[in-house]
């Protein structure tokens, strides 16, 4: 790549480096390790066809990325994902703030979806795609795209319900 | 999105206010360069390694072949026509001899039934396949008549 593409690149990266972070945490369901494994994996893939896609939406194709290998993981399962019957209640209590709970059970939530479902999830209401950028980006039908955010969120709503109640 | 529930309303705001700004730090920096180098690396080795399997692959494939070269001769001239003048019904050619060899003769004449005993100078002393000409030749003399 030549020195002024490479600069592109940085800026992009550098730009854009917290939402992706974001979108790669909620994908793998909370891991900030994971995530950033993920993030930085997609953007090394990214630096290799910059000059192709920097004009056309460099964004979408990490996305698209970071989505597919997402999914890859999930299936394999490799970090020892479970289900469980009850959320763990995890550590947040006493100091930690109402944030952090919040996006900690929102996260434990998305982890008890299967790796489609959660990326339709993310993809519709994070990054508020229509439903054909959705399925583009899962590489399946429009239908199968839809049917994987209406279960997820089906899902959630069973198990956040009592989460993102409005507070009085 | 329009027809949003306030479950899937709050469901992404919830997804959008969990979102803390992490700034792309230098080791972030570094390790991004090092997974380039090593995806180079990865990819130069790859190709190095196809490259590789692919003149090996064409060198068995050479071994493998004969090492003389490849010579196609005939082995014997190849059969002419049967053709006769009478035949074709056209006036013989200056260049062609009227007579045949007498082991060609049967060839001949099992290879064009119609052709008549009178076009075939060799006589019926000659072989035991003479005999198997003579009956061909007279079963076709008398589908002629």
């Amino acid at each position: 790549m030549e020195q002024g593409q490479a600069g592109e690149f940085e800026e992009f990266v550098a730009a854009r480096w917290s939402v992706l972070l974001h979108l790669a945490r909620l994908l793998v369901g909370g891991d900030r390790h994971r995530a950033e494994d993920l993030a930085q994996e997609s953007l090394v893939k990214l630096w290799f066809v910059w000059p192709k896609v920097s004009q056309d939406a460099p964004e979408a194709y990490v996305r698209k990325v970071m989505v597919r290998a997402a999914a890859r993981a999930g299936r394999r399962r490799w970090w020892g994902e479970r289900p469980v019957e009850r959320l763990p209640e995890g550590a947040m209590t006493g100091d930690v703030s109402a944030d952090v709970a919040e996006r900690s059970r929102l996260e434990a939530a998305l982890a008890q979806l299967s790796p489609n479902q959660r990326a339709a999830v993310v993809l519709r209401y994070y990054q508020d795609l229509p439903e054909g950028q959705v399925a583009e980006a899962l590489g399946c039908p429009v239908g199968t795209a839809r049917s994987h955010a209406s279960r997820g969120v089906a899902r959630l709503r069973q198990i956040l319900t009592d989460a993102i109640e409005p507070t009085r | 999105m329009d027809q949003m529930d306030p479950f899937e309303r709050q469901l992404a705001r919830l997804m959008r206010d969990t979102h803390e700004p992490v700034p792309f730090e230098p080791r972030h920096r570094e390790r991004l360069h090092e997974g380039v180098r090593v995806r180079r690396r990865t990819r130069m080795v790859r190709r190095t390694v196809g490259c590789a399997l692919a003149v090996v692959g064409v060198g068995i494939g050479l071994l493998l072949v004969p090492a003389g070269p490849t010579r196609v001769q005939p082995a014997e001239p190849h059969p002419r026509p049967a053709t006769s003048p009478t035949s074709t019904g056209s006036a013989p050619t200056p260049g062609e001899t009227p007579t045949a060899p007498p082991t060609s003769s049967a060839t001949t004449s099992l290879a064009n039934p119609g052709a008549t005993t009178s076009d075939t100078p060799t006589g019926p002393t000659t072989t035991g396949s003479s005999a198997t000409v003579t009956a061909t030749t007279q079963k076709n003399k008398g589908v002629a008549a």
